[in-house]
């Protein structure tokens, strides 16, 4: 992972992050609210993304604007690392939003979470994966966080694919099914397969650790 | 919406704010205030009750969870013919997740009840709460991975309930004072409940007319259970 050169050392996260493909760019920069309305409202493919999410798709423009308030807001507290997904150049789209990400962090409980949606057209390219490795390294290596976990919702099989090939790279494993773990905002109720990987995990299988950063 | 008293065959939990005085719940529960405190609270999310300020803020927050339908908090105490009839036992509680229909149950046994199988007892009895009157759809518990007695006692009673364990859940409690656990989870649903259970034998009473609470027996006194410690009574009710 690259940082901009502009990067400030005093920050907790950093506001960039390149890997070979992708660009996490924070929350906390530039990113329009009417673009990213166009794609909560509306995006070709949303109601693929959203069923297995936890929001439902924008009413209005206010509704994406709060989005990104509160993102801000948690990463101004520390408690979430949230990042634009951008292809690099190179990619098919280029430059546009692919998704959104983050690592959420429990420091209480030393814990990083891992969260990602990505648009349609940008699923199957291995980002998850991409993503995943910088994030975890920013959990363990920067952060020093003892543990990262992540999930899915139970029945979301391509999530669990792209899930299970990472964690098991870097070095960790499923822990289980927690039933009734998720209300939606539509009222139902579903079950989350939960996975965790714990630093000293990391370390081992990536030979002291992954050198993105 | 919570009945103020369950009474099970060996048991009776009682409403733990109307039944149990901030000063008692201390006498069972302070730092100090018992040999056996420390033992007792190796393995629960929070320690001894460092003054008697912390169980009256604790008796408040029962009091608040009961009325905001939050939780119901109950003090377990032995019925007539139990070693130490009459007596806190400990307590038991009931945590509502009404968005995601999951009641999550907790205890803490105070040691000299130890071995006598309550903590299945009231469990089967809460699940009658929680599923028969208050049809909601999971019952959930957690254990630390390191409290072996309490992991044998609830793979126990949730075998018999119909559920399953999920998983052991890495980094999921921070423990007061800084420590962070793991946590081994279990679970019934509604519908595993049904096919496994006919009628625990659990009663319902709306009213708690009169609290029965005896006393906490003083911290210098050895009580011991006046019969020889016996595995559980309970006939499987399947």
């Amino acid at each position: 992972m690259t940082e901009r050169r502009d990067a400030d050392p005093h920050d907790l996260f950093p506001a960039t992050i390149e890997t070979e493909r992708l660009r996490l760019e924070s929350v906390d920069g530039a990113i329009d609210t009417l673009e990213t309305y166009e794609i909560c409202a509306g995006d070709d493919g949303i109601e693929a993304v959203t069923r297995w999410m936890p929001w439902e798709l924008h009413d209005h423009p206010d509704e994406t604007a709060g989005f990104l308030t509160a993102e801000r807001a948690a990463w101004a507290d520390g408690t979430n690392a949230g990042y634009v997904v951008r292809p690099r150049e190179g990619e098919v789209g280029a430059g546009e939003v692919a998704g959104f990400c983050g690592l959420a962090c429990h420091w209480e409980l030393s814990v990083g979470s891992l969260g990602l949606w990505l648009r349609r057209r940008f699923w199957g390219r291995g980002y998850s994966g991409e993503r995943a490795t910088a994030l975890v390294e920013l959990a363990f290596d920067r952060l020093d966080l003892e543990t990262v976990v992540t999930g899915h919702v139970a029945g979301n099989e391509k999530s669990a694919a792209a899930i299970r090939r990472y964690v098991d790279r870097l070095g960790g494993r499923r822990d289980g099914v927690e039933r009734n773990s998720l209300a939606f905002p539509d009222g139902t109720v579903h079950d989350e397969a939960h996975y965790s990987i714990r630093q000293s995990e990391w370390r081992a299988a990536t030979d002291g650790g992954t050198s993105v950063l | 919406m919570f009945p103020e008293l369950i009474e099970t065959d060996r048991l009776r939990l009682e409403r733990h704010d109307t039944a149990v005085t901030p000063r008692q719940f201390y006498a069972a529960s302070g730092a100090g205030q018992t040999d056996t405190i420390d033992e007792e609270t190796a393995f629960v999310s929070w320690e001894p009750n460092p003054h008697p300020k912390k169980t009256h803020d604790q008796t408040r927050r029962f009091a608040d969870q009961w009325d905001s339908r939050e939780g119901a908090s109950y003090a377990v105490i032995p019925r007539e013919g139990e070693p130490g009839a009459g007596h806190y036992a400990g307590n038991t509680g009931v945590a509502f997740d009404w968005d995601t229909q999951t009641a999550t149950l907790g205890v803490w046994l105070r040691e000299p009840h130890w071995g006598r199988a309550y903590s299945a007892e009231r469990a089967v009895a809460l699940a009658r709460l929680v599923f028969d009157r208050l049809d909601l759809d999971l019952l959930a518990t957690e254990v630390i991975p390191a409290n072996e007695q309490s992991i044998r006692a609830v793979e126990k009673y949730v075998d018999r309930l119909g559920g399953h364990h999920e998983g052991r859940f890495r980094n999921r409690i921070a423990i007061e004072g800084g420590d962070v656990v793991d946590v081994e989870r279990y679970s019934v649903s509604h519908e595993e409940y049904e096919t496994t259970v006919d009628e625990p034998r659990a009663t319902f009473v709306e009213e708690l007319e009169q609290p029965t609470l005896a006393g906490v027996p003083p911290a210098e006194v050895v009580w011991t259970p006046e019969e020889p410690d016996r595995p559980s009574t309970e006939e499987p009710t399947r």
